[in-house]
């Protein structure tokens, strides 16, 4: 080792040139010698830390010449850090102070410096590291089985089979969620887009059996739902987020049976989820949906009830990732117009189906109470007519009575009266017939 | 999927789908099965697509999960992932109607393509106390159950008939589909073989006609 070369952090003008003093720029990864020294110097000591690569100062900075500066780099750090925590060349001194910078070295890799890593596991040091880590993870795994089989099987066993992949899966989250490896982002993005896009679709459009509004369920009943699935991106451990989409499946059975007193069976179900995915649009959802499926354990995660409501989503995603005209009871022109014009079209058109016919709803009433103006109208002048009729009549009746008393008087003071006393009580019928003729007209009027 | 704890007491988990038509009575059937009740307004669940039930047969436990799978035609394309890692499928039609027969024989064929012979099928005409309105004859259905290896019941979840034979007789299947696998696990490739001849006899039929499935992507 050279650190006895150079002790402390610190970038002098004189430590840039070569330590050889041949003129030629030095490299800290290099313990300050240029390239050339370097390996003069390295090789008859056997140093294991030796760039395989040619010198090439002279070499235009390409992309590779980049990453062994960066690799480079963080050799120095290491360097430095190993210089720091051993302070001694011996490592055989205090192999467990060396260990522990080698293990800060490993701590101080940046994630993804694969080079860095491999150049630190070749040194010796590594090696220990190692084979300490090994027999840790043997204990482990030793006492794992022992206390999980034989010691304690139903108290600890399942505890740590629970609690430690959730541990490990929170912190694992920030590495494993939606890897650079995969394209699960654009997928996200893809599938977004496409819920977006179905903006327009309403709950009869797929059959799902919606509460009326007249059992007094003010706004969505699936908000409750809506809400659960969107939470399933908050989470972190497969577990948590499984249970996220439970807890909106059981959501959702609650929203059903509000409207549907039997159990509600697959079909109403699955139609409600993909109501709700599709209200809902939850973030990331195919890279939350990829995570559960490779980070959930298939035996205990994915074959109960979780399991089962989880397929289903899986279900709804496939649905709505295929979805056309059909599946909506919309022929295939309508399902494109909808596409089109992808600003709540449906809405508007129900909207103006419901305007139109409260519209027509209004015009034919107003038609009605026009009638029924007209209709009291007449009434009202037949009424007038009947009362002036009759008021007619009865003056015509007291008259033609006041004449007949007169005729009579006057018959009765003549002697002779006996004659004509027939002759008036023919009159006094004929008047009440003529009377009780003009009520009867009245009478039919009224109705 | 069948999950053996220790060596004494053997518990097996299962996983059947229930596939069929809408309206056919998959879910009366599973109501009448894991709750003893028909169209009955104190039902507690909340639900029927998703129960389960416990059985001791023979002295091993078995526990059943039964999924409800939406029947409606625009879901046909989602079966696939309803019924991937299942032991065991009821495929369920009704007497009365000669479509869902047809419909069963298309999932028979799906299943067989997807999942080979690792599952155990049940076919099942439901309604039977619709004797007289009957349009799908027992010989036919019986005839096709036996020539694609799936053995057949007649069921009514009106009047409580056959479903508890139904249910126990495919965890005896299941249970020795599972058993089977294990010895071949234990015994490598001698067992194998006389299996797949197995696998060849059945699975001549289905191949005869064309596939229907439309979608056998997943």
């Amino acid at each position: 080792m050279f650190t006895d070369k150079q002790r402390g952090i610190r970038v002098s003008q004189e430590e840039l040139l070569c330590k050889n003093a041949c003129g030629y720029y030095g490299n800290p990864v290099w313990q300050g010698f240029c390239s050339k020294c370097w390996r003069e110097r390295s090789r008859p000591a056997g140093a294991p830390r030796q760039d395989t690569r040619p010198s090439n100062d002279g070499t235009p900075l390409t992309f590779s010449k980049f990453e062994e500066k960066k690799n480079s780099e963080k050799g120095r750090r290491i360097n430095t850090m190993r210089r720091l925590f051993l302070g001694s060349p011996s490592p055989q001194k205090h192999p467990s102070e060396n260990l522990t910078a080698m293990l800060k070295a490993y701590q101080n890799l940046e994630p993804g410096d694969f080079p860095g890593f491999l150049k630190l596991l070749r040194s010796p040091l590594s090696q220990r590291l190692q084979s300490r880590c090994t027999a840790f993870l043997n204990t482990m795994e030793a006492y794992h089985s022992f206390s999980a089989h034989r010691l304690l099987p139903f108290v600890t066993g399942s505890a740590v089979q629970i609690s430690s992949p959730l541990l490990i899966m929170t912190r694992l989250h920030k590495w494993v969620f939606c890897h650079d490896s995969c394209d699960d982002e654009q997928k996200d993005l893809a599938l977004q887009r496409r819920i977006r896009s179905f903006n327009w679709v309403t709950p009869e459009m797929l059959n799902v059996p919606f509460p009326d509004k007249k059992t007094g369920v003010i706004g969505e009943p699936f908000l409750p739902a809506i809400t659960a699935i969107i939470e399933m991106d908050a989470k972190r451990a497969p577990q948590d987020k499984l249970a996220c989409v439970s807890k909106c499946s059981q959501h959702v059975f609650e929203a059903l049976s509000a409207s549907n007193s039997e159990p509600a069976n697959a079909d109403d179900f699955l139609s409600a989820l993909i109501y709700v995915v599709l209200k809902a649009n939850p973030p990331r959802l195919h890279s939350n949906m990829q995570y559960v499926i490779r980070f959930g354990l298939p035996h205990s995660l994915m074959a109960g009830e979780s399991g089962y409501y989880f397929t289903n989503l899986s279900c709804a995603v496939a649905f709505i990732e295929k979805m056309d005209g059909p599946d909506l009871n919309l022929s295939q022109e309508e399902f494109e117009c909808y596409m089109k014009r992808q600003h709540a079209p449906g809405v508007r058109r129900g909207r103006s189906q419901v305007a139109s016919a409260t519209q027509h709803l209004l015009e034919e009433l107003k038609g009605r109470q026009e009638k029924l103006d007209q209709g009291m109208d007449v009434l009202n002048v037949e009424l007038h007519k009947w009362v002036q009729a009759v008021n007619s009549q009865l003056d015509e009746a007291t008259m033609r009575f006041a004449l007949v008393q007169k005729e009579i008087t006057a018959q009765s003071e003549l002697p002779q009266d006996s004659p004509s006393l027939p002759q008036n009580v023919s009159l006094q019928a004929g008047d009440k017939d003529q009377l009780g003729l003009t009520d009867q007209d009245a009478d039919t009027k009224d109705c | 999927m069948a999950a053996a704890g220790g060596t004494g007491t053997k518990t097996y988990s299962f996983k059947v789908v229930l596939l069929g038509e809408g309206c056919v009575g998959k879910t009366s059937l599973v109501l009448r099965y894991c709750e003893n009740k028909f169209n009955d307004k104190h039902i507690t669940t909340l639900q029927a697509s998703f129960l389960t039930k416990k059985l001791n047969i023979t002295g091993k436990r078995v526990n059943l999960a039964i999924w409800d799978t939406a029947g409606q035609e625009r879901f046909h394309a989602l079966g696939p992932i309803y019924y991937r890692d299942s032991n065991g499928a009821i495929l369920v039609y009704d007497i009365t109607d000669e479509d869902s027969f047809q419909k069963v024989k298309n999932w028979v064929k799906e299943l067989r393509k997807m999942l080979g012979n690792e599952i155990c099928l049940c076919i099942v005409g439901n309604k039977i106390d619709l004797d007289k309105d009957r349009h799908v004859s027992v010989e036919e259905a019986e005839s096709y159950a036996e020539s694609v290896g799936a053995k057949h019941y007649h069921t009514s979840a009106k009047l409580n008939k056959g479903i508890e034979e139904l249910f126990l007789d495919l965890c005896k299947r299941m249970m020795e589909t599972a058993q089977a696998e294990e010895r071949l696990k234990g015994n490598g490739a001698s067992q194998s073989a006389s299996s797949r001849r197995g696998v060849q006899i059945v699975d001549d039929e289905p191949q005869a006609t064309p596939a229907g499935g439309c979608c056998s992507s997943g």
